[in-house]
Formats: structure tokens, C-alpha cells, sequence
């Protein structure tokens, strides 16, 4: 080798081996699918405010972690004693703000609790879904009841009667738990299912998006 | 330069050295002409200014007094550069002891004197060239502590034809060379006027070289005796 | 005779007396390794130093606030804040607009409920978690900020694990602070990347007499760990994401009870074009009616001391380098005794006195030069030697790691250096060596 090559050589080494020693941070930009909204419109007892870990334990929560295959956001619409005619008042407007893909519904508990009258209540779910219907343009899955103790068999039958028809006449999804016998969480919240009771309700719901597809 | 005209011409020469013992004169108003293409032999006893004229006529020292004159050029009126420039375009030198660069190699060493004397391409052909003029073509690559006495005499006369020197001067050449070197490398030598059209001035003890010469000048005591 | 002949020449009478010219140029190697791993090393420590104080973003960043300016307290480096005054997409432009300015960072935080994931990680110290009653990590109340990772440059964010999140995906970063919460050492960060949190920004509303709260959920996945405190939060989200918490957020009401902040943007950062530019640009941006804070005083003192601290070791290799350019004249003293038939023949050959000094110059320079290469070279790894020992001590204490660069400039002003140096140092016998009388090429008679 020549010696002007060698130091060429020499050289080019030095150089590649050159360095300011600093790392370079900075990640590209993300190629990430549009996500999802999910809706929950519903009580407290969807909320599973007396479950020992609510925030991972009720229903919504593992719909949301379990059962979304793109990336989503979940909007809590459902709180405290929450009846349908609360939900038309306080929970439809979230609907036509949040412009959700997927309404999750599961209200009654409350009005078979105050005994509103089975037609009354089936009369304001058909005006909610109608709502949900026009403002969300998503797919909307409502619940039935499952039987809990502090439900009277007779009016949780008529109940879910109503719930069936209007889910129908709305071009909604029935998600069916009437034949499911859950747990209450403790015997003062007795209309509140206990987190085992959540997992069900959760598969159900979790059964009926997999088979409307995300 | 023909035979006839004088190639050097020494007038009243003087040379002295300083020493802690004082100011001893090594040469004494010498004078001499040599001609042309002439082979000269110096001889003398030691200490009688041999090497001292040799010194003078190769430039290696300025001329302290009287003039001296190699192929027209006036020694004295040289610069110390017009010196080196003197002895690098007319003067080709070869010691006793070879004095060889023992890194280089011969074919190198020969180079050397090319590129001392500004020759900037096709050095290595006329290295090779001269080595093998002097028969050394299968020598080029060693070193001179691999070369035989007469082997490295060899190179150093091709060292010293490297620049076509008009003026060869040799120190007690054959020295340090044994019987059969001698002869072989006195024939190179002496044939180095008819080839190279070149003037060679001796520094001899041996009267066989002297016996070669075309004149002998004795030296004694800084002075030309004969 | 050329300098490219000369440097041939050179190179056969170095490696002629091989161990002589070893010898000299170990002597210049281990000097010019000196200096160059004193600076090597200093120039990592002082990188290091700055990191530190400006917490590891660019030295020249302001951060401003949604507040205006306490006119009592404009020259320090962390004033107190005047009466707030949102920031707005106005004010970011303005700001942005103004001289000097390289770039501006906005930062979005919002109130949030971190959701952790249930159980306890690999590592995780049990004592030293918060649980709910199923025993599983209890949700906490935090901030999320929210910043354009794009930018990500330009902010004191420095990455201890994984990386930041992709703008626009559901991916966050967590602080040091999110690690404490767990129980997990520093040293582990990385049993967190990968891992699932849920993130949920309140919104208030009204239901009769009573106001409530609903939360807007996302989960997001956990991709690095920063090692800084981001304010208040512990979770680096996408600019997007912290904006579109904060739109839910604002919409309902009593934001005040929930912490939800008034400014559109919670803070900006803002790089100024170099650290002498940063008095003017917060002098420029109190003019609009902003508080900013930099640490400007601090590093200019820090800085000021560590250029002491370098010139000091500076000189230390610079001595040893004069050592053994010392050295060098020296040897070529005595080569130069040695030699003095060799220079007489190359004077005989026709070599004039420039000649003779070239060739003894350019041996030095070869010297130094070798020396020079040998030394940047051995210097390099004494100082990832010394690295390797402090980062053993960094790692142990938790601590960020040095890293340590070899600057093209400093390789080439240490063997430039060194060959200059050399150069001089065999100027005199050069010199003696051209002086010589060409009668020495007769021998000693």
C-alpha cells in the first residue's frame, strides 16, 4: 500500500470513529387507526362505585380493556342513581357532543327501584334510543336485567319486555342478560351486582361487539 | 572538455586548521594543472595535505588563499549554496570507507544522489542503470551490510556517476579492499575518464594505483614536491 | 530536495534506530494521551454538568409561564409569577415571532386519574405501593402533560427507558416519580415499558343541587421512562391527547374546584439562538406580558468555572507535551552527533544546508506526528477506561451515565499539535545539523 493511501486510510479511520457522544431522541410520526368512542350510559351500578376497585372491575372498564380491538376512548356517562328519564336529561347530551362508534346502555335498575311503571319506562327507553339513534349514528347495545335480589321477578320480566321491543323498533342490539342470576355486592347495595356479576355482564356485552365486529 | 585544456588549475594554494596547539598549515602555496580527462594520482606521506586538496578541489572546503579553478569555475567566489550546487553538477566523490547510507539500500543509495541533484523523474531506471553499468543488476535490493567490500565500492562509484560529474575524486579508494577487490575496482575506476569523459584524481598510498595513473603528484609537507 | 523525498528519507533513518525513535515517540504518545484524555474527559464532564443544570435540554431554553411578569424580580433566574394571564395560540405566535428566538415548545396539562396496572411488577418493592381493597394498585390523582413530540429535542426530557410516545398514537412516557409510586428502583425502569395504564380526565357537571364528576378514559401504553419530574404530572402524553383531555375537561363545570387550568397552554419552552441570546429573548418575551425563568445565571457561572477547570488540564498536558518535545531535541541532539559523517557525505552528494535541515526537521515532525496518532488513540481509551469507572459509581447511585465523544477537532489539533510541537523542538538541531562543515564527509582524520 502506498503511502499516501495508508494515510488516507489512517484518516478515514479517525474520522469514523469520530463522534459528538450524544444519544439523538426523537421518534417519527405514528401511523396509528382512528379510535374509537365508546359510550356508557347507565347508573352507578355500572359505575361499580361500591366494588373494592371499581376503575378495573365494573362492566365498562373491561369492555374498554378487553373487548375494543383499536385503540379507543371511553366517555362515563353513567353515574350516581341515574333513571332513563336522568339519562335523557343529563347522559344523551354526551352522545351528540362525543359522536360515539359503540353506546353501551344498561339502565332500569333505578326505575324498577322507584316502581315507575313498566310502559312509562318503556316509553322513555324507546325515546332515548331514538335520540342515541340520531345523534350517534353508532352502533348502540342495550343491556336487559339479570336478576339481582332486589329485583321483583314479575317487574323485572315486564321490564326487559320493554326493553326487547324497543331495542327492536330502535334497529338496536339486545344484550341479553335475562337469564342470568348475579350476586349482589353487599346486602345494603343489593341491586348492584358484585364483580363477578360485572364480569358477566362484561362477556356479554364483550360477545355481542365481537360478533358486530370493531 | 578535450584533453588539452586544463580541467583544474591550482595557483599558490594555502590551507590552514586551528587547533589548541596553534595554526598548523596543511597546504603551501600549491600549485598544479591537470588536464582534461587525465587520471591523476596523489601521493605523500601522511599529514601532507592529501585529503586537504581533495577537500579544496571537491568543494567541501573553501580555498583559504591562491585560487583554484575546476572546469572554469572559480572556487573561491563561491557561496556556501553555490558550493552544494558545485559539488552536486561536477563532482563525484568516492571514500575509502564507501560511505554508504546503511539504511538505504544500494539501488536507493544510488538515488539518493539523484534526487540531491534535483533530478525529479526516472530516477529509479538510472539508479538501475548505473548499478548495473558496474555490474551489480542482482544487487539492487541490499543493504550495504550485505554487500562485500568491492560490492559496496561498486556502488559508491555508481553513487558517484550518478549527476555525470566532470571532476571524480577518490580517497584512498582501494583502502579498505582486499587483493582481488583491488584490481577490479582500480579497472572500473581508471576507465571511468575514457567512458564517462570525466577527469579522476586519486588519493593513494599503493604504488600500484599510482602505476595507473597518467601523472603522479607527490605531496610533502603541504607542498608539491614532484 | 522536496518535502516528499524528505519525508522518505525521514522514514528510513526513524526506522533506522528503531528503538530510539519507539522510545521518543511512546515519550510524545503518552503526552499527547495525557492531554488529549484530560480533554476528552473534561469535555464529558462539563457536557454532563450542563445536562444537569439545564435538566437535560438545550442550555439556551426559557420556560415561560401563564402568568405575567413580577416587575420586582426580572433579572433572577426563577422569579415569582404575577397575576395569571393565559396563554393562547396568539401569544405562542407572538413569542414565536419574536428575534432571536429558535423555537417554541407549547405544553398542555390536565388533571387526570391515573389507573396503573393491577399487580405488582417484577421488582417491585410490595411496601411501597398504595392498594385498593381487592389488593390491587390503587388509581391516584395526577397531572398528564401533554407536549409536541416532534419537538422533543428542544425540551429538558432525557429518555432512561424505552422512548417517547409517537405523536397521534395512545402511547405515553413516565417519570422517575411514576417508578417511586410502584416501588421500582430507577435501575428497572424498563419492567414498565410495555405495560397498560388508563388515563381519565374529570369533567364536572351539574345534577341538581350536587356537582359531579364524569371522567373521559384512554388507555394508553406505557413506551419509555424520562428520567425528569414533568411539573406536576407523571405522564408525557402526545400534545394531541393532553389538548383533547383538556377540551373535555374545560366543557364542564367548577373547573377551578378540579384543578383544570384557565391557559389554553399550561407553560411554553422556548430556545433562544445560543445562551448569550437568552437575557434578550425573556427580556423580549416579559415585554409581552409573560413571566419566564431559565437557569442563565447558573450556567454562566458553571460554565465559567469548568472553562478554568479545562484550562488548567489543558496546561497540565500541554506541559507534558513540552516534556517531551524536550525529549525529542534531545534525541535528534544526539543523532544529530552521531550522524555528523553521514550529514558530510550528504553534503558531498550535493546537499545544501537547506537540504540537510529539511531532513532533520521532517524526522522530528515524523516523531511527533506518530506521536501524536499514538497519543489521541491511547488517550481515547484511557478515557473510556476512566468513563467505565464512573459510570460504575453513576449506575450505582442511580444515576445517568456519562458518554463519552472524540471530537474530530481535538484528534486533529492534538496531532497537529504534537507535529508543531516536534517541529520546534527539532528546529535547533536541524539547525546544527545544516551548519555542519561538509568536510565531515572525509571522516575523522
Amino acid at each position: 500500500m502506498s503511502r499516501a493511501t495508508l494515510l488516507v486510510v489512517v484518516a478515514a479511520f479517525l474520522v469514523a470513529g469520530c463522534s459528538s457522544g450524544r444519544d439523538d431522541p426523537g421518534p417519527p410520526e405514528a401511523a396509528v387507526p382512528d379510535p374509537e368512542t365508546v359510550l356508557v350510559i347507565g347508573s352507578g351500578s355500572s359505575e361499580g362505585s361500591e366494588l373494592r376497585d371499581p376503575l378495573r372491575e365494573a362492566w365498562p372498564r373491561l369492555v374498554f380493556a378487553e373487548s375494543l380491538t383499536r385503540p379507543a376512548t371511553l366517555v362515563s356517562g353513567a353515574s350516581g342513581p341515574a333513571t332513563v328519564s336522568d339519562a335523557l336529561a343529563l347522559q344523551l347530551p354526551l352522545a351528540r357532543e362525543v359522536e360515539p362508534d359503540w353506546v353501551l346502555v344498561m339502565l332500569g335498575s333505578y326505575d324498577l327501584n322507584r316502581e315507575t311503571p313498566p310502559e312509562v319506562f318503556g316509553s322513555q327507553l324507546r325515546e332515548l334510543l331514538a335520540a342515541l339513534d340520531a345523534a350517534a349514528g353508532g352502533r348502540v347495545l342495550v343491556a336487559d336485567l339479570p336478576a339481582l335480589p332486589a329485583y321483583g321477578d314479575a317487574a323485572r320480566r315486564a321490564y326487559n319486555d320493554e326493553i326487547a321491543a324497543a331495542v327492536s323498533e330502535a334497529g338496536a342490539t339486545l344484550v341479553s342478560l335475562a337469564n342470568e342470576t348475579l350476586e349482589p355486592v353487599d346486602d345494603e347495595h343489593d341491586y348492584q351486582p358484585n364483580a363477578a356479576g360485572h364480569r358477566v355482564i362484561a362477556d356479554a356485552f364483550g360477545a355481542v361487539i365481537h360478533e358486530l365486529g370493531t | 572538455m578535450t584533453g588539452l585544456e586544463p580541467a583544474i588549475t591550482v595557483h599558490d594554494l594555502g590551507h590552514a586548521y586551528e587547533t589548541s596547539a596553534g595554526r598548523i598549515t596543511v597546504l603551501d602555496r600549491v600549485t598544479c594543472t591537470v588536464l582534461a580527462g587525465q587520471i591523476v594520482a596523489v601521493m605523500g606521506p601522511s599529514g601532507a595535505g592529501k585529503s586537504t586538496l581533495l577537500c579544496v578541489l571537491g568543494g567541501l572546503e573553501p580555498p583559504q588563499s591562491g585560487s583554484v579553478t575546476v572546469v572554469g569555475r572559480d572556487l573561491r567566489l563561491l557561496s556556501s549554496d553555490q558550493l552544494a550546487a558545485y559539488r552536486r553538477e561536477t563532482v563525484g566523490f568516492v571514500f575509502q570507507d564507501f560511505a554508504l547510507l546503511g539504511q538505504l539500500t544500494a539501488l536507493e543509495n544510488v538515488e539518493l544522489a539523484l534526487t540531491l541533484g534535483r533530478v525529479r523523474r526516472g530516477r529509479r531506471d538510472r539508479a538501475k542503470e548505473l548499478l548495473a553499468a558496474v555490474g551489480l543488476a542482482h544487487r539492487f535490493d541490499h543493504r550495504p551490510h550485505a554487500l562485500s567490500g568491492g560490492e559496496n565500492q561498486r556502488v559508491a562509484i555508481a553513487r558517484a556517476l550518478a549527476n555525470s560529474p566532470e571532476l571524480i575524486l577518490a580517497d584512498e579508494p582501494t583502502g579498505n579492499l582486499d587483493a582481488g577487490s583491488t584490481g577490479a575496482i582500480l579497472d572500473l575506476l581508471t576507465g571511468l575518464p575514457r567512458d564517462h569523459g570525466c577527469t579522476l584524481v586519486i588519493v593513494t598510498h599503493d604504488p600500484v594505483v599510482a602505476a595507473r595513473a597518467d601523472r603522479v603528484l607527490l605531496l610533502a609537507d603541504g607542498r608539491i614536491a614532484a | 530536495m522536496t518535502w516528499r523525498d524528505a519525508i522518505a528519507l525521514a522514514a528510513r533513518s526513524v526506522g533506522r534506530k528503531l528503538g530510539r525513535a519507539v522510545l521518543t515517540v511512546l515519550a510524545v504518545g503518552l503526552a499527547a494521551a495525557l492531554l488529549s484524555s484530560l480533554l476528552i474527559a473534561s469535555t464529558a464532564a462539563q457536557r454532563r454538568v450542563l445536562d444537569q443544570v439545564s435538566d437535560g435540554g438545550p442550555l439556551a431554553g426559557i420556560q415561560v409561564a401563564p402568568a405575567e411578569p413580577d416587575p420586582g424580580a426580572l433579572d433572577s433566574d426563577n422569579p415569582p409569577r404575577g397575576d395569571p394571564r393565559p396563554i393562547d395560540d396568539n401569544a405562542l405566535r407572538e413569542i414565536a415571532a419574536l428575534p432571536n428566538v429558535d423555537a417554541v415548545v407549547p405544553i398542555v396539562a390536565n388533571p387526570a386519574i391515573v389507573v396503573p396496572p393491577p399487580d405488582p411488577l417484577p421488582g417491585a418493592d410490595p411496601r411501597r405501593r398504595d392498594l385498593t381493597r381487592a389488593g390491587t394498585f390503587e388509581p391516584y390523582f395526577d397531572t398528564v402533560v401533554g407536549v409536541d413530540i416532534a419537538q422533543a429535542d428542544d425540551l429538558p426530557i432525557a429518555i432512561i427507558a424505552g422512548r417517547l410516545p409517537l405523536a397521534g398514537a395512545p402511547e405515553a412516557a413516565v417519570s422517575s416519580g411514576y417508578l417511586r409510586r410502584l416501588g421500582i428502583d430507577k435501575g428497572q425502569a424498563d419492567e414498565v415499558v410495555g405495560t397498560e395504564i388508563v388515563v381519565g380526565a374529570p369533567r364536572g357537571f351539574v345534577d341538581g343541587d350536587d356537582v359531579y364528576v364524569r371522567g373521559r378514559w384512554v388507555r394508553l401504553l406505557v413506551v419509555g421512562v424520562v428520567a425528569q419530574e414533568l411539573g406536576s404530572g407523571q405522564v408525557l402524553v402526545p400534545l394531541g391527547e393532553a389538548q383533547a383531555a383538556r377540551r373535555w375537561s374545560t366543557a364542564g363545570v367548577e373547573t377551578e374546584r378540579f384543578d383544570i387550568p384557565e391557559s389554553p397552554y399550561t407553560g411554553l419552552f422556548v430556545v433562544a439562538h445560543g445562551l448569550d441570546r437568552v437575557p434578550a429573548v425573556r427580556q423580549a418575551i416579559t415585554d409581552v406580558g409573560y413571566s419566564t425563568s431559565a437557569p442563565e445565571t447558573l450556567i454562566e457561572s458553571v460554565q465559567r468555572y469548568l472553562r478554568v477547570v479545562e484550562i488548567v488540564l489543558a496546561g497540565i498536558g500541554v506541559i507534558a507535551l513540552a516534556i517531551a518535545a524536550l525529549g525529542i531535541t534531545n534525541a535528534m541532539l544526539a543523532a544529530v552527533r552521531e550522524r555528523r559523517r553521514e550529514i558530510g557525505v550528504l553534503k558531498a552528494l550535493g546537499a545544501s544546508n537547506r537540504d540537510v535541515r529539511r531532513i532533520f526537521l521532517v524526522e522530528a515532525g515524523t516523531l511527533g506526528f506518530l506521536g501524536g496518532i499514538v497519543g489521541t488513540v491511547v488517550g481515547y481509551g484511557a478515557a473510556q477506561l476512566l468513563a467505565g469507572v464512573v459510570n460504575g459509581y453513576l449506575r450505582s447511585q442511580r444515576l445517568e451515565t456519562v458518554q463519552l465523544g472524540l471530537p474530530l477537532l481535538l484528534v486533529v489539533a492534538v496531532v497537529v499539535g504534537s507535529t508543531v510541537l516536534a517541529l520546534v523542538a527539532g528546529t535547533v538541531p536541524a539547525q546544527r545539523a545544516a551548519r555542519l562543515p561538509a568536510r565531515q564527509a572525509m571522516g575523522d582524520r
